[in-house]
């Protein structure tokens, strides 16, 4: 009695959960299905409409034959490729041997730096944008700052006759476009985590067979963190590849834009002039082909990899 | 077989921050022999081991291993090989390569390496698993692979930190003896860390007793549980242990609070008592009666737990067979040869010269 009990128990909790997930997959997957089928729509249809509608158009190919001629998605998707790999790289690297020095390592600051670098999380790039800009403009800003502030420029033109300026500009770049995405520390926190799921004598067995710290974090730790590596780098390609303001700050030439500021560019043709929508859609999943099929492809990986255990 | 290497400890101490973990030790382990430093939880005997491995620094004196002094040198220059408790096993990396990390390290090349793998294989009968993930291995394997990691060095010193005690009991038991014939073949200088007297009886040499990072006593198996030198370490070893009990020495008796006599005594003033509890013996005409509160029988004998007149709990082990009734009363004799007497300040032994009866 009892049991035919849980199991009806069970199949109640079962029919709600099916319910709730239902609702929770339409209201992603409605929005995602109207831009599908916008995209198949030829311009004068959605005119016509008046906006937005269900109706399946035969133009999905016409669409996407425009954007490869009539745009440069192609090329800025190659942009985005360029930049969100390298952010990935840059943050997972740093942000590894980051959490290796904070878990492995004693030192006396160990709790004052991570305290700094979980302010650097609060304090995100869209707020410090102007100030990054100044400095991607002139990196060598901040020398020139200490040189005058030391007086050491003063020197320089007593003896020398002149004021030394240094400028160097990575705007344009892809590496002026990543550098500042990717210096951020959230993945400190995933790899420490993962890090002290590790056992503890593991760091003095290693010493025992004389290992010493790079050893260890080569032959140990790096083939050990494979899975929280391989998540946090599709982690953070798919979040650097969707990132829009600073890009969009970045690179001014079309030829450097990454493709989702291009696709915006879409967007905003003549004031006068209705927008391409069914063409913005075609592009807007043009350009979501591959993080969408990287997530597909290595799903179980993220998971897996987010689980923050060393077994 | 290893080099003789024997451990000469001087003056050790061990601070974290203003936590003194180990108080100017001072203790030489002798060559080849298997020694075990016992103790409870916390009382600075994995530290002991930390600072010998290299592990941790010391703070003050100096550790030498036979004339080399060590203390200073980084760990993969001190000639020690470690078995940890977890077995810190590394979980990438099947059997051979785990046991071959270090030969790796060390440069050793790739034939004479496989064969020294393989001949530790055999010593601990690991070579039909080379191919295994530790994660695919029980628990008494990986430990197997622990200690053959730790061998296949020809380390000059062992060290073992309670490496058993993630082992059930059958196989800790076996594992004891395994480790026991190991040592009789590689005979390099061991040192295993525990607070499992079982494991410190069976297989040690000597037995470091130590608490709160001091030595209470450093002796054979037979010393330590014969002739233990302070009450610690009679209240310690032995299970059940030694029964210590409070009284006074009066006009040659020993004196519960209540004014029963226990004994002879050649003392005056607080001491106290020990007597092992299967030392006495349960007599109808015995001189000091108990009352019992519960008998565990365990087959082979059972363990009587009782109160004395003043209410001080004692226990004592009776052979076969025989039991006794909760509350019910029995009488016992305390057999003088078999007391140990003990400051009542400070815990140490009163050598027995200085004992009135026994002179």
């Amino acid at each position: 009695m009892k049991d035919s009990g849980m199991i009806e128990n069970a199949r109640s909790v079962d029919r709600a959960a099916t319910i709730v997930l239902v609702a929770g997959m339409s209201f992603i997957l409605i929005p995602l299905a109207i831009a599908a089928v916008t995209a198949t729509q030829p311009y004068e249809t959605f005119i016509e409409a008046g906006g937005l509608s269900f109706a399946l158009g035969g133009h999905f190919l016409d669409n996407m034959e425009k954007i490869l001629s009539e745009t440069k998605l192609l090329r800025q998707l190659g942009n985005s490729l360029a930049v969100a790999t390298i952010v990935a790289v840059m943050k997972v690297g740093f942000c590894f041997l980051a959490a290796y020095a904070l878990v492995f390592f004693e030192g006396k600051f160990r709790r004052a730096l991570f305290a700094v670098m979980i302010a650097t999380v609060m304090l995100p790039l869209d707020l410090r944008v102007i100030t990054t800009y100044q400095i991607v403009a002139n990196v060598a800003m901040p020398l020139n700052w200490i040189l005058d502030a030391t007086g050491a420029n003063w020197a320089i033109e007593k003896v020398a006759g002149f004021r030394p300026y240094f400028r160097l500009s990575l705007l344009d770049t892809y590496f002026g476009t990543a550098a500042p995405i990717a210096a951020n520390c959230t993945a400190v926190f995933i790899f420490r985590q993962f890090f002290l799921t590790l056992p503890k004598d593991l760091p003095r067995a290693a010493i025992m067979d004389g290992a010493g710290p790079i050893r260890f974090m080569i032959d140990i730790v790096l083939p050990l963190s494979k899975t929280p590596i391989v998540a946090t780098l599709l982690f953070f390609f798919v979040g650097a590849w969707t990132n829009y303001l600073w890009p969009l700050v970045a690179a001014s030439t079309p030829d450097q834009q990454t493709a989702v500021v291009g696709l915006a560019r879409i967007a905003d043709s003549d004031i006068d002039e209705i927008p391409q929508v069914p063409l913005l859609m075609a592009g807007a999943l043009f350009v979501s082909f591959i993080p969408v099929a990287l997530i597909a492809v290595m799903q179980r990986q993220i998971v897996r990899g987010l689980n923050l255990s060393s077994r | 077989m290893a080099e003789r290497t024997k451990i000469i400890i001087e003056n050790l101490s061990k601070k974290f921050g203003s936590v003194e973990a180990i108080s100017s030790l001072s203790a030489t382990f002798d060559a080849c022999a298997f020694t075990v430093i016992l103790g409870p939880s916390g009382c600075g005997k994995s530290t002991l081991l930390h600072v010998i491995a290299g592990l941790e620094t010391a703070s003050a004196g100096k550790i030498f291993f036979e004339d080399r002094e060590v203390q200073n040198l980084p760990a993969r220059e001190r000639g020690c090989a470690m078995v940890f408790q977890d077995y810190a096993l590394y979980p990438h990396m099947n059997v051979e390569d785990n046991i071959g990390y270090a030969l790796k390290l060390a440069k050793v090349p790739k034939t004479e390496r496989r064969e020294r793998i393989g001949r530790v294989a055999e010593v601990t009968g690991l070579q039909s698993v080379l191919e295994r993930r530790p994660s695919q291995l029980s628990g008494g394997q990986r430990q197997r692979v622990a200690i053959a990691r730790a061998i296949v060095r020809e380390p000059r010193v062992l060290l073992f930190d309670e490496p058993f005690s993630n082992l059930d009991a059958q196989l800790r038991h076996d594992m004891r003896r395994e480790l026991a014939e190991l040592h009789q073949r590689i005979g390099a200088t061991s040192v295993f860390v525990t607070h499992d007297q079982i494991e410190a009886m069976t297989m040690a040499d000597k037995i470091l007793v130590i608490s709160n990072g001091r030595i209470e006593q450093f002796g054979t198996p037979d010393e330590v549980y014969h002739a233990p030198e302070s009450t610690f370490v009679a209240g310690f070893i032995g299970s059940p242990p030694m029964n210590l009990i409070n009284g006074t020495g009066d006009g040659g008796a020993f004196k519960l609070r209540d004014g029963t006599v226990l004994s002879e005594c050649g003392w005056n003033g607080h001491v106290v008592l020990g007597i092992r509890p299967e030392s006495v013996r349960v007599d109808r005409q015995g001189a000091v009666a108990l009352k019992v509160r519960y008998c565990e029988k365990l087959g082979s004998h059972s363990i009587i737990s009782a109160e004395l007149a003043d209410g001080q709990p004692m226990r004592l082990t009776t052979p076969l067979g025989s039991s006794a009734e909760p509350s019910s009363e029995i009488r016992v004799n305390f057999p003088a040869k078999q007391l140990h007497w003990f400051d009542s300040e400070s815990g140490k032994v009163i050598p027995r010269r200085s004992n009135g009866i026994e002179s």
